[in-house]
């Protein structure tokens, strides 16, 4: 190595951390990394921390957040916010078919051909050894019939392309964790007047001591309380608009036109902008073909409360623009004033679509007119919406690539860079599993640190 | 450009909580998730149990540090009479022995021939270097006995995901295993001469009392299910009999010997 090769590696070594984001992954990563004494520096794009985790309440006291901001008390204590957190005392889950209601997921015992299908399903394993897919999983485990009538479009609404395009690794561990553990958990919300988390995570176990809060002010709390600390360390209107490498090396980024070293980088970008981003190799062109869903959110305001039959509705029929309603306030009744209630909407859709482009009301109208024929006198009691649109809304598990996503698992090909959060580790995964796969990523990281700056 | 955190959006917290990074027995920091417990089960205050993937010990983290930090209760009926004089047999009359209970400051001089830590390394600050302290006080040839809550028993097992009587918050941060205490005694430089369980049939009581309270049961019921009466006494001796004959008893006591 020459001199000026030795002092730039030199540089890179005293050089900070650089994380791209100050979401709650960024918001992790630099707190975890910050109090084990390594030098960290927050890079994000917008004005403010937490990004599309800030909520907003308006002059009536609607508060409008981006997705739920159900938590489990787990992440709460593990953050030590819980006295600032109110706990959820019910949340149920129901499927709307053919003008019918079946309660998530035992309803469906209601209904002989259901059930004729998946004990048919069960009794022939050989299905479940041919499985593909995820049209294939679901018919295996599901039965045909539950599973062309439910599953199958659910998935192909979030996803937006047909599911056996789908792997199976799309389908949650925890919907394979069994119907007895599903009722245990069930039968200890009953009991304990909680709302305990069932399907929220996929690296924790659930139990009945695992329940859902609500943060006072919305998921934004949790992102103050792991910045508290940093405030220097984080720059807001900072877009990284490179990430720099030397032979397969991190050695900086790229801020506002300025180069920063780096001694390693964490990004929480969606995976398939990395190769633009990066510069100085190719190893990360594969990332290109992965795609996410684009959504529209849209949070309708109605008079009344409760409109639906539980606080989220599934609605596979493809007749209908939505997929799935979620009216928040049944379980957190403060983010609506008395009297009035909020439904937040899901849309899966191209950014090329009418239904990405359309205008806000014309998404309410659209709503309100299919929601009208599903619980009669939506219309009468609708009182406007908000709309919000993501490009980047949830990630699609295409067979396509599937060896190249599971390949992630170990990490990126680039050596001191690190991808973490739902759309860096292009993974389907809420809250908490953001926090403690973030810190499970993070321990990697020190451990090359450590190795590599000693 | 820096963005400022405002802190003062944030509701006051009666306690201050601590991040406990690693383990506090061997410091590694792969862990996993057993709940979520609190002061009283069911307060605002809450932290996380966590069990070392490397030692096995379990730890609370956050950890939390109030103003009422009050020693723990119940601390002396572990050392009953009999327990005692079995450790202290074989000593001289003269023999020197100190009992650190949480509340207690642990002396500076020593010498000591019998050292009995109650609880002590579950509310310590730094449970590692109390152990050192105490074998550091020992004259030649002198012993700590350690007694406290076995995370390894099957009473934990039921009940260790938030009820488990061991757990007094905010006093208590780790829970000892077996294999935690052999990993804490060699790393102080302390000889094992024996770790083994004892059976604690209150454990089952207080522990299911904990989960009825937290689960809004009405005090009569409580009282009904887990009071000292006959029936409750005789099922919680019972099962905590079939733990002992396996091995798993809810008390670990463990008797180390300075070299």
């Amino acid at each position: 190595m020459n001199a000026s090769a030795a002092g730039a590696s030199e540089n890179v070594a005293a050089a900070p951390i650089a994380i791209l984001g100050a979401g709650i992954a960024g918001l992790t990563a630099a707190n975890d990394l910050h109090r084990r004494g390594l030098p960290v520096r927050v890079y994000e794009a917008g004005k403010a921390i937490a990004g599309m985790a800030q909520s907003s309440t308006d002059e009536r006291g609607f508060t409008y957040d981006f997705g739920a901001h159900l938590i489990t008390n787990r992440l709460a204590a593990a953050l030590g916010v819980t006295s600032n957190c109110y706990t959820v005392t019910h949340y149920d889950e129901t499927v709307y078919l053919s003008g019918r209601t079946y309660d998530f997921p035992f309803g469906f015992l209601r209904s002989p051909a259901f059930v004729a299908s998946a004990a048919r399903s069960r009794l022939s394993p050989g299905a479940r050894r041919s499985v593909r897919s995820a049209a294939d999983w679901y018919r295996a485990n599901y039965g045909r019939r539950l599973a062309d009538a439910v599953a199958i479009p659910l998935v192909e609404a979030w996803s937006g392309v047909p599911a056996d395009q789908l792997s199976s690794a799309v389908i949650p561990p925890h919907v394979d964790r069994g119907t007895m553990n599903i009722l245990k958990l069930k039968l200890s919300g009953w009991a304990s007047g909680r709302a305990v988390a069932n399907g929220f995570s996929r690296v924790k176990a659930e139990s009945p001591h695992v329940w859902h809060v609500y943060p006072k002010g919305g998921v934004v709390e949790l992102c103050q309380r792991l910045a508290a600390g940093l405030e220097d360390r984080i720059s807001v209107e900072s877009r990284v608009e490179a990430i720099l490498v030397d032979g397969d090396r991190v050695r900086g980024v790229k801020v506002n036109g300025s180069e920063q070293a780096a001694s390693a980088v964490v990004s929480t970008a969606p995976l398939h902008v990395l190769p633009r981003l990066i510069q100085g190799t190719s190893a990360l062109n594969h990332l290109s073909r992965f795609r996410y869903r684009p959504m529209v959110l849209a949070s309708l305001r109605f008079q009344g409360r409760p409109l639906l039959p539980a606080v989220t509705t599934w609605v596979p029929e493809r007749e209908h623009p939505f997929f799935r309603l979620t009216e928040v306030p049944q379980s957190v009744p403060w983010l609506a004033p008395e009297g009035m209630t909020l439904i937040n909407v899901d849309i899966g859709c191209e950014t090329d679509s009418d239904y990405y482009k359309m205008a806000d009301d014309a998404i309410g109208e659209l709503c309100v007119q299919h929601l009208d024929a599903m619980f009669p006198g939506a219309r009468r009691r609708y009182d406007g919406c908000r709309v919000v649109r993501t490009p980047v809304g949830y990630p699609v598990y295409l067979r396509d690539y599937e060896a190249e996503r599971s390949a992630l698992e170990s990490g990126l090909p680039v050596e001191g860079l690190y991808s973490v959060g739902r759309n860096g580790e292009f993974a389907h995964i809420l809250m908490e599993d953001i926090y403690w796969r973030t810190l499970a990523r993070m321990r990697e990281l020190r451990a090359w640190h450590a190795a590599r700056h000693s | 450009m820096h963005v400022r955190v405002d802190g003062s959006r944030l509701s006051p917290v009666d306690r201050t909580f601590t991040l406990m990074l690693r383990c506090p027995i061997c410091a590694s920091d792969e862990a996993d998730t057993l709940g979520v417990t609190g002061s009283d089960v069911g307060s605002p205050d809450a932290t996380v149990i966590m069990r070392c993937e490397d030692c096995s010990a379990v730890y609370l983290s956050p950890r939390a540090s109030g103003p009422d930090r009050s020693p723990l209760a119940s601390v002396d009926t572990l050392f009953s009479r009999s327990r005692l004089r079995r450790w202290s047999r074989g000593l001289p009359a003269s023999a020197k022995i100190l009992c650190v209970t949480p509340a207690d400051c642990i002396p500076e001089s020593g010498g000591y021939d019998l050292i009995l830590l109650s609880r002590s390394l579950e509310s310590a600050d730094d449970p590692s270097a109390l152990l050192r302290q105490a074998a550091g006080l020992l004259a030649p040839g002198g012993r700590v006995v350690v007694i406290g809550g076995n995370a390894a028993s099957s009473c934990f097992a039921l009940f260790g995901g938030r009820h488990w009587n061991g757990y007094q918050f905010p006093q208590t941060r780790l829970q000892l295993t077996p294999a935690a205490l052999r990993r804490a005694s060699t790393n102080a430089g302390l000889r094992i001469i024996k770790i083994a369980t004892e059976s604690d049939a209150q454990a089952w009581l207080h522990s299911t009392a904990n989960w009825l309270h937290d689960w809004d049961l009405s005090p009569a019921l409580v009282h009904l299910l887990t009071g000292r009466w006959l029936l409750p006494q005789a099922v919680a001796a019972l099962l905590e009999g079939l733990a002992a004959a396996r091995g798993r008893a809810a008390l670990l006591v463990a008797q180390l010997e300075r070299p």
